[in-house]
């Protein structure tokens, strides 16, 4: 591997307040788990590096962003550059599940992705250690109903997780890194050489410095 | 200098496009291990964040840009490093190969010999292809850069590199990069520059030891500060007129100040420390104090309450139940006076009740299963939560908090008080002492603070939310503030609003938006009251429902708006809602219950009557036809009762028979009251009230109530319904026995429903009242409607079936019959029995008697006959002939002697010839064309020809199977 430079993904999770999106990071990355609900200010990421099919390894950055508006006052600018979006929900919590499309949305109009018919999202259900009773009632049949009407029909990977307990946390991050590697690929293919034949124009811009502050 | 919003957005786009060529210019030369030539190019991109063109928004997206650049430096230096570090260790080892064993051990200094001579050893290493020097003298190189941004960029990004690497002075590269970063003092690019120095040493932070770890908070609290001043003090940056847009830009960028506080809240908790350190103490000690002094001193209401906010939202419950009597007094007080200090209380306390319902989860259904970690949690939830303890805290810093400010708004008092309400009700649901604290200041107080009755509404919800969160309504009646408070509201409006909410709750039904805007209603079980204090308590919330007028609602302004309904006959609009609100105060009154105690529960109904249902008389229409026919079940319970126990036991229990009587007298007055009030449009309802009523008291035996009550409608009938318009405006068809016909003839037939199954009655009353209303029939205006009402009451002088109980005699019949069994009614009968028949009933084996006096019905049916005849359509005296032959053929059946063979044969000829008549006339008439009036004469012949072939084909029929009708020639 050292003759190559490391792979770099970058994946977001995104999801409403509360589904857990720090949780599974934080498992994944750390495997830690706790009890303690802190609100998640702004956006932030862990990195972690794994191998994918045993012999390519990866350096996942994964962004945690914050599910409450107020705290993400910046904008979303980090989502450029993303090569995989995680749609978080709790199993718990009906909206959270309906609120999957408008996330999805959100994403694909701010990352301004080239290819947003197949740019790779994946579902993940959280919090499967609760109660049996508390989960949301035909939760299958809704889920469906909304990956076919309103996530456009297409066939996305769907998880059901526990970062409490650990349950599928490894197994989702594995098919995400998956995809985000095939992305990447993609993006390698058609971007990055483009990228080289840029002209030099751009050097008028660097000559005006002098007209900026000195600090 | 004022940019455009399209000027920026071709700024941001340029750079944007500066950063990428540049950063592809610089990873073509790391790829070339020219590292050199790609530091300047990532000087030259980190250039661009010198702009202060942009909004905070835009520039974070340079950031993150930059960031991810910066990101690929960073990674080829460690590989590069790393590879280094290889080819040095195999190097190392084949100089000096006498051991390998104690590499390990030397690692640390060789490591720190090589960064030192690295530049030399790695030309000798790598030789001709590249010169990469070691990141101490890369971090070195880089102070050298022109422009103190992209230096300190730099600086951090190699130092951070640096520090990850093994053996590298980490603590004081921390120390000078936090130094550097004093640098850069304008706020934008200094908060973006330590966010990113935050951003960068995050995993790197030293924690192993206490030492470590205290310099590491030192260094997240240093940064902290730093940051936030940088924040405040961009407000006060610039020409004045900007101070909004100052204040936009900082609410952007106020993330950036919060992340040193997550940082923190990390690192706390990710320290393990050694067997005395305390989390929770070294928060309260340590980290709370510098924090609070510092947004304390601050002065800036944005950061205040953003931070504050934060420090809620990010650090656990367990270090707020800890800090909370300093939060509250030494903090909250001491903030900005401006700073509405109910939204963090609301923050705060929201988050103490989303941790008190995670822990009663926790606690029910995971403690048996990690018995280990809930026995730990259980001594937490014990140590940490006194909730009485709780609510004084928050309480005691409201009323410093009144002292300090007097002049604080209503809001803000509702607000704050809202919270503890919300806060008590989920702690200590069954704490009354604490919500009765609160309303009983709010009562106090709600007189001074209140200006106008705008501010109500304020309160309102104060009110709303305990009814919405107590599972019993009763819990009301244990906070003698709350309807103190209540009858503070000066709103009306707002008072209904309670009330129905209250009403709402007490019939079951909970109304809520769900999260996506449905509203969802379940209803439960209603709960029923059965004491007078219980009547008293809850009746006093609906006195304003029952008070309610709605005239004020046909005012044009809510015409159209609301729909409407017409009443009393298009003189009254009111609306729907109002409606349904009596409707509501109605299925309340059905919850006065107390199956145990049928008179007390006829009591507290008169009671409920007497205290609330008459304050407004317009009302009582709604509302009084429930309670009369509650109160009327309830008698019908007692009264059967008593009945069978006096038929048991023989002696009569004068006093329940006394109760009974007197309670049906207050009935009467109840109805007499909705009479007195609502005669002239709804009369036609009291009637058959006052039926119901009599009919229940005749079931009763109380015959003198009875008597009185039958005379009741009389009166009703005289006084409003004989010459009331008709409320059926439509046409009726005269041809219509059943639906048709006017009020004053619906009236009767009502009455002689009743009347029909009377039994009760002495003689003489009875046939007072069978004659007067037999009078009335024969008096009403049109001919078919004399007919009918004559032949119906016919049948009050025939009685078919005797109703009651074996073994029991109606008072009606002769009582010489009745012998001892039934004596005990000690009722006057009249001696005159003459007319009265003895027939056997079909079935019975007894001989039952009946009141019956076959000369009347025939009176009756002669009177209907001769009013028939006298019709001028000889079409509808056709249908009324058939109708009474179906009368005659009823009395047959039921042995009227007089209503012989010999006399229905005659009808039967009467109606053939009439048929004939007719048939002859349309004949000649059929010459004509035949026009459409024509055809509907020969429709209603056909119709009555119809009815009679089916009446004898009827008598045919039961000649044959019954043996009935004998002598009936068809």
């Amino acid at each position: 591997m050292s003759g190559r430079k490391k792979t770099l993904l970058k994946v977001i999770i995104l999801g409403d307040s509360g589904v857990g999106k720090t949780s599974l990071m934080q498992q994944f990355v750390n495997n830690k788990f706790s009890h303690q609900y802190k609100a998640t200010i702004g956006a932030d990421f862990l990195t972690k590096e794994i191998s994918i099919d045993g012999n390519k390894q990866v350096t996942l950055q994964i962004w945690d962003t914050a599910g409450q508006e107020r705290f993400q006052s910046l904008g979303v600018a980090f989502y450029r550059g993303a090569d995989c979006c995680v749609l978080c929900y709790d199993v718990t919590n009906e909206k959270s599940l309906n609120n999957l499309t408008s996330w999805k949305d959100e994403f694909l109009v701010q990352s301004n992705v080239s290819n947003p018919q197949d740019f790779p999202f994946i579902i993940i259900g959280n919090k499967i250690d609760v109660d049996e009773a508390k989960k949301i009632p035909s939760l299958q049949k809704k889920l469906q109903n909304i990956t076919n009407n309103q996530l456009g029909g297409l066939n996305y990977p769907v998880f059901e997780t526990s970062a409490k307990d650990g349950i599928n946390v490894e197994a989702a991050f594995e098919v995400i890194a998956k995809m985000a590697l095939q992305q990447e690929e993609l993006n390698d293919a058609n971007g990055n050489d483009v990228s080289d034949d840029y002209n030099d124009a751009i050097n008028i811009h660097l000559e005006s410095e002098s007209s900026g502050c000195a600090c | 200098m004022v940019v455009s919003i399209t000027e920026q957005k071709q700024i941001l786009q340029s750079c944007l496009s500066a950063i990428k060529h540049q950063s592809n210019l610089m990873k073509q030369c790391l790829n070339e291990n020219n590292i050199l030539q790609a530091l300047k190019h990532c000087s030259n991109f980190l250039n661009e964040l010198r702009t202060n063109q942009l909004t905070p928004k835009q520039y974070y997206e340079l950031y993150i840009a930059v960031f991810d650049s910066l990101e690929t430096l960073s990674n080829h230096l460690l590989n590069s490093h790393n590879l280094k570090q290889h080819k040095l260790e195999k190097r190392q080892a084949a100089l000096d190969s006498t051991s390998t064993s104690d590499k390990n051990a030397d690692d640390k200094s060789t490591t720190h010999k090589n960064v030192k001579n690295g530049d030399e050893i790695s030309k000798n290493a790598v030789g001709k292809s590249a010169t990469t020097p070691f990141l101490a003298d890369l971090y070195e190189l880089v102070q050298y850069s022109g422009n103190i941004v992209p230096r300190l960029y730099m600086m951090i990004v190699i130092g951070t590199t640096y520090m990850s690497t093994k053996g590298a002075p980490g603590k004081e590269i921390m120390k000078d990069m936090i130094e550097m970063c004093r640098g850069v003092q304008h706020p934008i690019r200094g908060l973006f520059l330590r966010y990113y120095l935050s951003q960068r040493t995050k995993h790197l932070l030293p924690f192993s030891n206490a030492n470590d770890f205290n310099d590491t908070v030192e260094f997240l609290i240093s940064n902290f500060i730093e940051m936030n001043k940088l924040w405040v003090r961009l407000q006060h940056q610039g020409h004045s007129s900007e101070r909004e847009l100052r204040y936009r830009e900082r609410k952007e960028l106020k993330i950036l100040v919060g992340s040193n506080l997550v940082r923190l809240s990390q690192v706390i908790d990710d320290y393990n420390g050694d067997e005395t350190y305390s989390s929770i103490k070294y928060y309260q000690d340590k980290v709370f104090p510098t924090i609070t002094e510092q947004i304390i001193q601050c002065r800036d209401h944005l950061a205040q309450s953003y931070l504050i906010d934060v420090l809620i939202q990010i650090f656990p419950d367990d270090f707020h139940f800890a800090t909370l009597d300093s939060l509250l007094s030494d903090v909250f007080l001491n903030l900005h006076p401006l700073l509405k200090k109910s939204e963090l209380v609301a923050t705060l306390i929201e988050r103490f009740i989303t941790y008190h319902k995670f822990e009663s989860d926790m606690s029910t259904s995971e403690i048996k299963e990690l018995s280990l970690e809930s026995d730990e949690k259980q001594k937490k939830i014990k140590t940490t939560i006194d909730s009485t303890q709780l609510f004084n805290s928050f309480w005691k810093f409201y009323l410093k908090l009144y002292e300090l400010d007097p002049q604080l708004p209503s809001e803000e008092h509702s607000e704050l008080l809202q919270s503890f309400i919300r806060l008590s009700l989920t702690y200590d649901p069954n704490n009354y002492q604490n919500l009765d604290v609160v309303y009983k200041f709010a009562t106090e107080k709600e007189g001074q603070i209140k200006a106008n009755a705008e501010n109500d509404d304020i309160w309102l919800q104060l009110l709303i939310v305990p009814i919405r969160h107590f599972d019993s309504i009763k819990t009301l009646f244990k906070l003698p503030f709350f309807h103190e408070f209540y009858l503070k509201l000066s709103n009306k409006q707002h008072q209904k609003q309670i009330s129905l909410e209250i009403i709402n709750k007490l019939l079951g039904i909970t109304t809520y938006g769900d999260e996506d805007g449905n509203t969802v209603q379940e209803i439960h079980e209603p709960e029923t009251f059965t004491t007078t204090e219980e009547v008293d308590g809850i009746f006093k919330y609906l006195l304003v429902l029952i008070k309610d007028s709605d005239k004020q609602n046909s005012t044009s302004k809510n015409l159209g708006v609301t729909k409407s309904i017409t009443i009393n006959k298009g003189e009254n609009v009111i609306s729907h809602e109002f409606l349904s609100n009596q409707e509501k105060i109605c299925k309340v009154i059905h919850l006065i219950e107390n199956p145990s105690d049928p008179f007390k529960n006829l009591s507290n109904l008169m009671y409920a009557r007497k205290k609330y249902l008459n304050k407004n008389f317009d009302n009582i229409i709604y509302t009084y036809p429930t309670l009369i026919s509650r109160i009327l079940y309830k008698l019908k319970i007692v009264g059967y009762a008593n009945l069978r126990q006096q038929k048991k036991k023989k002696n009569t229990e004068a006093s329940q028979d006394l109760m009974i009587t007197s309670n049906f007298k207050n009935l009467s007055i109840i109805i007499d009251e909705l009479y007195q009030y609502h005669a002239e449009f709804n009369s036609e309802l009291i009637l058959k009230i006052y039926l119901n009523a009599a009919s229940v008291a005749d079931q009763l035996k109380q015959e003198s109530i009875c008597y009185e009550l039958y005379t009741q409608c009389f009166i009703v009938y005289e006084e409003n319904l004989i010459l009331g318009s008709s409320s059926y405006q439509q046409h009726i068809n005269p041809h219509d026995s059943l639906a048709g016909g006017s009020l004053q003839y619906q009236s009767i037939i009502h009455v002689a429903n009743k009347l029909v199954s009377a039994r009760y009655f002495n003689k003489e009353n009875y046939e007072n009242l069978i004659t007067k209303l037999t009078l009335y029939g024969s008096k009403l205006l049109k001919k078919q409607d004399q007919c009918r009402a004559v032949y119906s009451c016919s049948h009050l002088w025939w009685w078919c079936e005797l109703l009651i109980e074996h073994g029991e005699k109606s008072p009606t019949v002769q009582p010489e019959a009745a012998k001892e069994k039934s004596a005990k009614e000690n009722i006057q009968k009249d001696e005159d029995q003459s007319s009265r028949d003895r027939e056997e009933a079909d079935d019975e084996e007894d001989e039952i008697e009946l009141y019956r006096d076959a000369k009347r019905v025939l009176e009756c049916l002669q009177k209907s006959l001769r009013v028939a005849d006298s019709c001028m359509d000889p079409y509808l005296s056709l249908k009324l002939f058939v109708e009474i032959l179906n009368q005659c053929l009823i009395f047959n059946i039921y042995g009227n002697a007089l209503a012989d063979s010999r006399y229905i044969n005659g009808l039967i000829d009467l109606i053939r010839t009439n048929i004939d008549n007719l048939r002859d006339d349309d004949n000649n008439a059929k010459t004509d064309a035949a026009d459409e009036e024509d055809d509907k004469e020969a429709r209603l012949f056909k119709q009555s020809v119809g009815y009679f072939e089916r009446t004898l084909s009827y008598i045919r029929d039961q000649q044959e199977v019954e043996n009935r009708f004998e002598g009936i020639v068809v």
